[in-house]
């Protein structure tokens, strides 16, 4: 693993406590639940960033691919909880964009 | 008052049986065969941006079309707005930013093609799995 893909990996991991934070920033009630669901959504999305990351660290990808290889997961995030109806729609969308933004920063800023 | 009590429950217990089935979405074979069809095709039709875009132009213009239409049905059909919206979203956020991309760049890099056919058939399969659990 280079250095540059332990740092995305570092950066990424040290965000978990930020994404309860952007949580409660727009939910007010069930907060517990909205919290597990960003998590198990920002865990699943990190899995695949790591990689992108890499691909991006690596110099396989242009950094243009990597946010369309981003946003694209993120979608496909939305769609599946969409899909299962766990969340309400525009509670869900402030909440992604808010995660989106600060993933892609982290990421950016340690390539 | 007893008599009324017991009532009371066997009224709310009826009312709960007659109520909840209507509150489920129905099953939309439209639906599902929008999803079916859609997702063997666009797997099929993103694995190719790795050449050139010119020849597949006009597949990908029909693609996005029956995607559209896709949308169009999903919307009109009552309570199934997370469905209307997952693919409005696949319509917006994955599909044509990816052909948008190809079309711009004439070819693209065979690791985003591979990791964004990945993105788009789970997508699509949530939505063909979501159609699919709907009641009989």
């Amino acid at each position: 693993m280079t250095d540059k893909q332990k740092n995305i990996n570092n950066g990424l991991d040290g965000l978990d406590d930020q994404i309860v934070a952007i949580v409660n920033q727009f939910i007010k009630r069930r907060k517990q639940h909205y919290e597990a669901v960003a998590q198990k959504l920002y865990a699943e999305l990190k899995e695949d960033t790591k990689r992108y990351g890499g691909l991006l660290a690596d110099e396989k990808i242009k950094t243009e691919d990597f946010e369309l290889l981003v946003k694209g997961r993120w979608a496909q995030l939305k769609i599946e909880l969409l899909a299962e109806a766990a969340v309400s729609k525009k509670k869900f969308e402030d909440i992604a964009v808010a995660v989106l933004k600060l993933t892609i920063r982290t990421v950016m800023a340690l390539v | 008052m007893k008599h009324i009590l017991s009532f009371a429950l066997f009224l709310s217990f009826g009312l709960f049986l007659v109520t909840t089935p209507a509150c489920s979405p129905k099953i939309d074979p439209v639906g599902i065969q929008n999803a079916s069809n859609i997702s063997t095709k666009l797997s099929e039709l993103m694995n190719k941006a790795n050449t050139a875009f010119g020849p597949n132009a006009t597949a990908v213009s029909t693609l996005l079309t029956e995607i559209n239409t896709a949308y169009e049905h999903a919307k009109s059909v009552k309570r199934n707005k997370e469905i209307a919206e997952a693919w409005r979203i696949l319509k917006d956020e994955t599909v044509t930013p990816f052909f948008d991309k190809w079309k711009k760049d004439g070819t693209l890099n065979p690791e985003l093609v591979k990791e964004s056919v990945t993105t788009a058939t789970k997508s699509i399969n949530a939505i063909l799995n979501a159609e699919k659990s709907k009641r009989k």
